[in-house]
C-alpha cells in the first residue's frame, strides 16, 4: 500500500539488509597518486589486452591508498585511467562487496549468508557481532574501528560459517571464535587488507 | 336496459369499490412521508457519489482515470498533478493526486461501473439522492461536492439495516 | 550477406529463411507469437528475462530463442504446456518484486509488462515476502525512476550505450539488489530519453508528462518532429486541445527513427500550448506605437491596404517576402506564389543559416536515407556536429560504426564527440573547411591544403585512400561550414570516383527542419539572402512580409534596419525580436496544429499532422498568406485544404512531381524527391576561386582543443525550447537538486541569471 510507504533519504532507501548500492557524490577533483602507485598500477594494466580489464586490480589499489573506499575522486581517477565513464566505475563497484563506495571501518567484517552458511548459523554470527558492536549489517561503528557487512558466497562453504576481514578468511565460526577475532581486532594483531 | 338495472349496478360497483377501501384503513400504511419522514434507502443504493478518504484524511483517490475510462456516459472529468510534498502534508495518499475531479450529473446513469474501476477503493455510490437543482450547470459537481468530509448529507434518508428493513414499494403486501 | 537459404519447422510448419536469421524474429514474421523483454532488434543480445523460451528438438533444455541463430533443420515448438508453465513461472518472478501500483504508474495502460501479466500472469501473487521498496526519483530534470518496477531488461542501459554512445545509464549493485542508475544518482548526459522510450515497464518515466494524463484518454497523432533536419517521425498525444506528450514508441509510430528521439522532439513539445503563444492578430497603428489586438479582417485589411500604398508609391520590388526553414512545404509555397503572383516581386528568401542552392545544383549522386547510413561501409563527415544538431544522424553514424563496421572519417575544426568512433579524425583549424574539401577532390592540392587545414599531408591521402578502397556506399555528410564553391565541389566528387562496387550517397546536414524543403519550393533561390534583405531595408526595400522570424544571428546588430521599413508583416507564434518592430502581427499556427510535409535532410517528403485545433485564433501560415491574397484581390483557390495546397505545389515543383497526400501517409514508408542529378560539369573556376581563398587563410590560428560539452547546442534555450523550464535547468548545468524525490522544477528557481548566456543567440535547430 502506497500510504504505509515511508519517507526515506535518497541516500537510505534499501533495507538495512541490503546496504548496496549506495549513491555518492559526482566527483569534481581527480586524485593524484605517488609514482610507485602508479607503477604497480600501470603492470596491472599492462597483464591484459584490453585496458578496461584491469578495472579490478586497481580498484583495490585505489582503495587501499585512499582511506578504504572508493572516493569520489578515485573514482573520476579510475574513470580517466582506465578510459571508461565513471558509470561503468559505479557498476563494477557497487557488484563486488569487497570494494566500498562509502567510507568503512578499519576492520571490514563480511559475514557469508549464502546457503551453506546460513544454513550453519550465519545469521547468529552476525547477530552476535550486531550486539558486540551495536551496529547493525550496513553500518560502521562510531570508533570507525568495525564496519558489519552481510555478503553473498564467499567460496569457503565447506567451513560455513564464515566471514572475511580484509583478505582473510575466518572460518567455521562460532560465538566464541568471533569474540576472540574481535578482541584481536581491537588489539591491532590482524591485517585489514588495506592500510 | 332500464334505469332502475343502471342504479343497482353503480350502487354495486359503489359497494365493492369501498369495501377495498374502507378495508385498508385499519390495516399499516406503507406510503413514505417524504420530506417528513426518511426514506429508507438500501445499502447497496447508488446515490450520489462519494470520494473517500485514508485514517490521516488523505484524499485515497489517485487520479488513476480508470472511472473515466469505465464511465459509459463520458461524465468523470478529471485532471491529475503532482504534489511534491512530503506524505504527511499531501493531498493524497500518492504524489498523484486529482486537482480537478468533475462528475456532471447532467449525464450520470449511475452504473456504478467507477466503483467497480476504482482500484484504491477511493469512490463509491453514496445515498444522496435529491440532485435536482434550478441551473443546468449546477449538476456539475467538483470535488468539493463530492468529498466524503464536505458533502452535506440529506436528512431525508436512512439506510436499511437488513433485507426485510424496507419502505414503500418494495414491501410486501 | 549470405543469401543461403535453410529449413526450419515451427509448431509442425515448414519456413525457408535466410541463413543466421535469429529464431525469434523468424518466428514472429511467421505469426508464432513469441514474448520477450529484453530482445530489441537492433541492440545487443541480453536473454534475461526469459521469457522468450521454445523447444528446440535435441537440445537438453528450453532455449532462450532470442540468443538462438537458426539452423538448417532446426525443429522448433513454440506452444506447449511446458513451454506455458515455464513461461508463467518466469513472469510470476518478474512481478515478485513489482510494486503493482499501476493507477499511479505513468505507463499503466501502455505497459509492457501489464501486456504479458494479462496473457501469462497467474491471478494470484504466491510471493508474500516484503518487497526491495524504493521510492520514486527524478534522475534529471525530464527523466523520472521507479527502481522498484525495474524488471532489468536493461533495454536502456544498452540504448544508451550503442545508441548515444553515452553510458550514462548502468545497472549497479548485484542479486535482488541491482538497481538501474548512475553514479551520483543524477544522470548527466544529453537527456535523449530514449531510456525511457524503450522501457517495458514505469521504471523511467517522462519527468514532464508525468502524472498530467494517462495514455487511453490521449489522441495520438503522427506527425514530423519539427526541430532538426533529421525530420524523426513521432506520435503527439494530446487530450482536449492540449499536447500533453511527444513518443515515439513503436505501437503508436514506425518511422525512419524507429523509437529515437532526441531531447528536443521528446520534450520540447511545451511551447505549442505555452502562455504566451499569440493569441490575436494585432496591428501598430502608428509607428513607435503599441500592438492593439485586432480582428482577423481589421489586420488583413490594414496590412494589405499598406502592401498597396507601398507598391504604388515604390513599387512591386520595394516588398519582401522572407520564408522560413521551420514553416511547411505548403506554408512556404504560399508564401512564394504571394511573392510572385500577388506582388510580382523578386525578392523573397528564407531565413535559413545558409544556402543548400549550390550543393544541389552541383548534385553528382542521391540523397542517402538514414537507413542508408546505418549500413554504409565509409562516412565522411566534414564540418557539422550531428551529435548535437541531428542527434538521429549521430546516433545512425555510431550504428554504423560500432554495429556496421563502418569507417568513419571526421573533418572538424573541433574534437566532436563522434571522433570518439571515427577511423581517422582531420582536426583542422577552424574555418578550413573549405581546403579539407579541396584536397578530398583533388590530390593536387594536398600539400597547400594540409599546411592550411594543420594537419600532415598524409592524413589527407588516407582518408581519400579510405573513401577510394570503399566497396558499398560511401556517405559524405558535410555542415554549415562550406562556403558555396566547396558545395559544388563535393557534390560533383562521386562523378569522379564512383566505380561498380562503390556507390556515393550524400547527406547534407542542415539545421533546419525544412531548410531542404524551402530550397526545394525555390524560396531561397530569390535575389536577396535573410542577411541582405535586412541591408537593403529602408532602401529599396520598404516592406517585408516575414513568416516566422529573422535568425537572431541575422538580426545581430541590425536590428535597426527594420525599424526602417515603412511596412513589416509577421507570422509568429511568440512575441519576438522580430515582431517588437512589426506593423501587422499575425498568430501562426505551429507545428503540431498544421497539416503539411517537412522534407528532411534525406530528402524524404513527410507529413505533418494536426495533433489539435490551432491555439486561441491562430491560423496555419498557408491560410495565412492566402488570406492575405484574398484580401489583395487574388482567390489562391486553395480551398481550405492542405492537400489542394500540396498538390499544386508538386505539380509546380520537379523534385516533388507525382506526390500527393495519400501517397505520404504511410510513414513507415517514406517517399524520397527525386532531386536532379547534375551532370559531370566542368569545375576549374571553382576550383580556382577556392584556390585563392584557401590561400588566403591563416596559417598560425589556433586550433580548438578539447571536446564540446554534451548538450551546449541541444540544451540551449531557443525561442521553442526556451519556454520549457526543464531546458534552463539543463543549460544552466543540470545541477542536483537537494532532494532527487522531488521534481527539480519545484526547488530549484528559474530565473534569468540561470539562462545560460554566451553563445545563446545563436540558438540552432530549436
Amino acid at each position: 500500500m502506497s500510504s504505509e510507504r515511508p519517507i526515506q533519504s535518497p541516500g537510505n532507501q534499501f533495507t538495512p539488509n541490503n546496504p548496496l548500492p549506495q549513491e555518492a557524490k559526482l566527483p569534481n577533483e581527480i586524485a593524484t597518486f605517488s609514482p610507485e602507485v602508479i607503477a604497480e598500477m600501470d603492470a596491472h594494466i599492462a597483464k591484459y589486452p584490453v585496458r578496461r580489464s584491469a578495472i579490478l586490480p586497481l580498484m583495490f589499489i585505489v582503495q587501499r591508498e585512499r582511506g578504504g573506499y572508493l572516493d569520489p575522486p578515485g573514482v573520476a581517477f579510475l574513470a580517466d585511467k582506465l578510459g571508461v565513464r565513471i558509470t561503468d566505475i559505479w557498476e563494477v563497484a557497487t557488484f563486488y562487496s569487497m570494494i566500498n563506495t562509502e567510507p568503512v571501518g578499519k576492520y571490514h567484517l563480511q559475514v557469508c549468508r549464502t546457503l551453506s552458511c546460513k544454513i550453519l548459523g550465519a545469521d547468529k554470527i552476525t547477530e552476535h557481532c550486531t550486539q558486540k558492536l551495536g551496529i547493525k549489517p550496513g553500518e560502521t561503528t562510531e570508533d570507525g574501528i568495525f564496519s558489519l557487512s552481510e555478503v553473498e558466497c564467499l567460496g569457503s562453504c565447506g567451513t560455513a560459517p564464515m566471514m572475511q576481514i580484509g583478505f582473510d578468511y575466518y572460518e567455521n565460526l562460532t560465538t566464541e571464535k568471533v569474540d576472540g577475532l574481535l578482541e584481536r581486532c581491537r588489539g591491532g594483531g590482524m591485517s585489514n587488507g588495506v592500510r | 336496459m332500464s334505469i332502475i338495472s343502471d342504479i343497482i349496478d353503480s350502487t354495486k360497483a359503489i359497494i365493492k369499490g369501498m369495501s377495498i377501501t374502507l378495508a385498508q384503513i385499519p390495516k399499516e400504511k406503507w406510503t413514505v412521508q417524504y420530506p417528513d419522514d426518511p426514506v429508507t434507502l438500501q445499502p447497496r443504493y447508488r446515490g450520489q457519489h462519494l470520494l473517500h478518504v485514508d485514517e490521516l484524511g488523505r484524499e485515497k483517490c489517485v487520479a488513476c482515470f480508470l472511472c473515466a475510462a469505465a464511465c459509459p456516459s463520458d461524465c468523470i472529468y478529471i485532471i491529475a498533478d503532482d504534489d511534491p510534498r512530503p506524505e504527511e502534508e499531501r493531498i493524497g495518499v500518492d504524489e498523484r493526486y486529482a486537482k480537478i475531479y468533475n462528475i456532471d450529473y447532467g449525464r450520470c446513469i449511475f452504473c456504478g461501473y467507477c466503483v467497480e474501476a476504482c482500484p484504491k477503493d477511493a469512490i463509491t455510490h453514496g445515498y444522496n439522492f435529491e440532485l435536482s437543482v434550478y441551473t443546468r450547470a449546477d449538476l456539475l459537481k467538483t470535488k468539493d461536492d463530492l468529498l466524503i468530509t464536505k458533502q452535506k448529507q440529506s436528512p431525508n434518508y436512512r439506510v436499511a439495516f437488513s433485507d426485510e428493513d424496507v419502505d414503500s414499494e418494495y414491501k410486501e403486501i | 550477406m549470405s543469401s543461403e537459404s535453410i529449413k526450419v519447422t515451427i509448431n509442425g510448419s515448414d519456413y525457408q529463411v535466410e541463413k543466421g536469421a535469429r529464431l525469434i524474429d523468424v518466428c514472429r514474421s511467421n505469426g508464432h507469437a513469441v514474448p520477450s523483454f529484453c530482445y530489441y532488434s537492433d541492440l545487443a543480445l541480453q536473454a534475461s528475462c526469459r521469457t522468450c523460451l521454445v523447444r528446440i528438438e535435441k537440445m537438453p533444455k528450453l532455449q532462450t530463442s532470442c540468443t538462438i541463430t537458426c539452423t538448417d533443420g532446426m525443429i522448433v515448438t513454440t506452444e506447449s504446456d511446458e513451454i506455458e508453465k515455464a513461461r508463467r513461472g518466469m513472469v510470476e518472478f518478474l512481478l515478485a518484486n513489482h510494486p503493482l501500483d499501476c493507477p499511479v504508474c505513468d505507463r499503466g495502460g501502455e505497459c509492457e509488462l501489464q501486456e504479458m501479466v494479462f496473457d501469462w500472469g497467474g491471478l494470484e501473487e504466491r510471493f508474500r515476502e516484503r518487497k526491495n521498496y524504493a521510492p520514486e526519483k527524478y534522475l534529471s530534470p525530464v527523466v523520472a525512476n521507479d527502481p522498484q518496477r525495474c524488471i532489468l531488461c536493461k533495454r536502456c542501459t544498452r540504448v544508451c550505450d550503442e545508441w548515444m554512445g553515452e553510458d550514462a545509464i548502468e545497472a549497479g549493485g548485484r542479486g535482488v539488489n541491482t538497481v538501474i542508475g548512475t553514479y551520483g544518482g543524477w544522470l548527466n548526459c544529453s537527456q535523449c530519453g530514449n531510456c525511457i522510450e524503450v522501457c517495458p515497464t514505469g521504471t523511467l518515466l517522462d519527468g514532464t508528462y508525468r502524472h498530467q494524463a494517462r495514455p487511453w484518454e490521449l489522441e495520438q497523432t503522427i506527425t514530423t518532429c519539427t526541430f532538426c533536419s533529421d525530420g524523426c517521425q513521432m506520435s503527439l498525444g494530446s487530450r482536449g486541445g492540449e499536447v500533453m506528450r511527444a513518443v515515439a514508441r513503436d505501437r503508436y509510430v514506425n518511422g525512419i527513427n524507429g523509437e529515437f528521439l532526441c531531447i528536443k522532439g521528446r520534450f520540447a513539445h511545451p511551447f505549442v500550448n505555452h502562455e504566451e503563444r499569440l493569441r490575436t492578430p494585432m496591428i501598430r497603428y502608428r509607428k513607435g506605437g503599441k500592438l492593439i489586438p485586432a480582428t482577423w479582417d481589421q489586420a488583413l485589411e490594414f496590412a494589405a491596404n499598406k502592401l498597396r500604398e507601398t507598391a504604388d508609391a515604390h513599387g512591386a520590388e520595394a516588398i519582401g517576402v522572407v520564408g522560413s526553414p521551420r514553416i511547411t512545404n505548403e506554408a512556404n509555397y504560399a508564401l512564394l506564389k504571394f511573392a510572385n503572383e500577388v506582388v510580382g516581386t523578386s525578392n523573397y528568401t528564407a531565413t535559413d543559416r545558409f544556402s543548400l542552392a549550390p550543393f544541389f545544383e552541383s548534385l553528382g549522386a542521391g540523397l542517402a536515407t538514414h537507413r542508408d547510413i546505418r549500413f554504409a561501409k565509409t562516412i565522411v563527415l566534414v564540418g557539422g556536429e550531428p551529435e548535437e544538431l541531428q542527434p538521429l544522424t549521430g546516433k545512425q553514424i555510431r550504428q554504423a560504426v560500432r554495429n556496421g563496421g563502418a569507417k568513419l572519417i571526421v573533418i572538424n575544426s573541433r574534437a566532436i564527440r563522434l571522433q570518439q568512433q571515427a577511423a581517422q579524425f582531420i582536426h583542422i583549424r577552424p574555418g578550413a573547411e573549405d581546403a579539407a574539401v579541396l584536397a578530398l577532390a583533388d590530390e593536387r592540392f594536398d600539400e597547400l591544403a594540409a599546411k592550411k587545414l594543420g594537419v600532415d599531408a598524409s592524413e589527407l591521402s588516407t582518408a581519400r585512400g579510405t573513401v577510394l578502397d570503399t566497396e558499398g556506399n560511401c556517405i559524405i555528410m558535410f555542415g554549415g561550414e562550406l562556403s558555396p564553391a566547396a558545395q559544388s565541389l563535393l557534390a560533383q566528387i562521386p562523378h569522379a570516383a564512383s566505380t561498380d562496387k562503390r556507390r556515393f550517397l550524400f547527406h547534407p546536414l542542415p539545421l533546419y527542419n525544412n531548410s531542404v524543403g524551402a530550397h526545394d519550393i525555390g524560396l531561397m533561390g530569390g535575389a536577396h539572402t535573410a542577411s541582405s534583405l535586412l541591408g537593403a531595408a529602408g532602401a529599396e526595400i520598404r516592406a517585408l512580409y516575414v513568416a516566422g522570424s529573422f535568425l537572431p544571428d541575422h538580426l545581430r546588430g541590425q536590428e535597426e534596419a527594420l525599424s526602417k521599413l515603412d511596412l513589416l508583416i509577421v507570422q509568429e507564434l511568440f512575441e519576438t525580436e522580430t515582431t517588437r518592430y512589426a506593423d501587422v502581427v499575425l498568430p501562426a499556427a505551429s507545428f503540431a496544429e498544421t497539416d503539411g510535409t517537412f522534407t528532411n535532410n534525406d530528402g524524404l517528403v513527410q507529413r505533418v499532422r494536426a495533433s489539435i485545433p490551432p491555439a486561441h485564433q491562430s491560423k496555419p501560415d498557408w491560410m495565412i498568406t492566402a488570406a492575405l491574397a484574398q484580401t489583395l484581390g487574388m482567390d489562391f483557390n486553395f480551398q481550405m485544404s492542405a492537400s489542394t495546397v500540396f498538390r499544386e505545389l508538386a505539380e509546380r515543383t520537379t523534385a516533388y512531381n507525382g506526390m500527393r497526400y495519400p501517397l505520404l501517409k504511410d510513414e513507415t514508408k517514406p517517399v524520397q524527391a527525386k532531386h536532379a542529378i547534375a551532370p559531370r560539369r566542368d569545375l576549374a573556376d571553382e576550383i580556382e576561386a577556392l584556390r585563392l581563398s584557401i590561400e588566403s587563410l591563416d596559417e598560425t590560428a589556433e586550433k580548438i582543443m578539447g571536446t564540446p560539452p554534451v548538450g551546449h547546442e541541444l540544451f540551449k534555450p531557443g525561442e521553442l525550447t526556451g519556454k520549457v523550464p526543464q531546458f534552463h535547468l539543463l543549460a544552466a548545468g543540470n545541477p542536483k537538486p537537494p532532494d532527487v524525490l522531488i521534481s527539480p522544477l519545484y526547488q530549484i528557481t528559474i530565473d534569468a541569471g540561470l539562462r545560460r548566456t554566451d553563445e545563446a543567440v545563436a540558438v540552432a535547430g530549436d
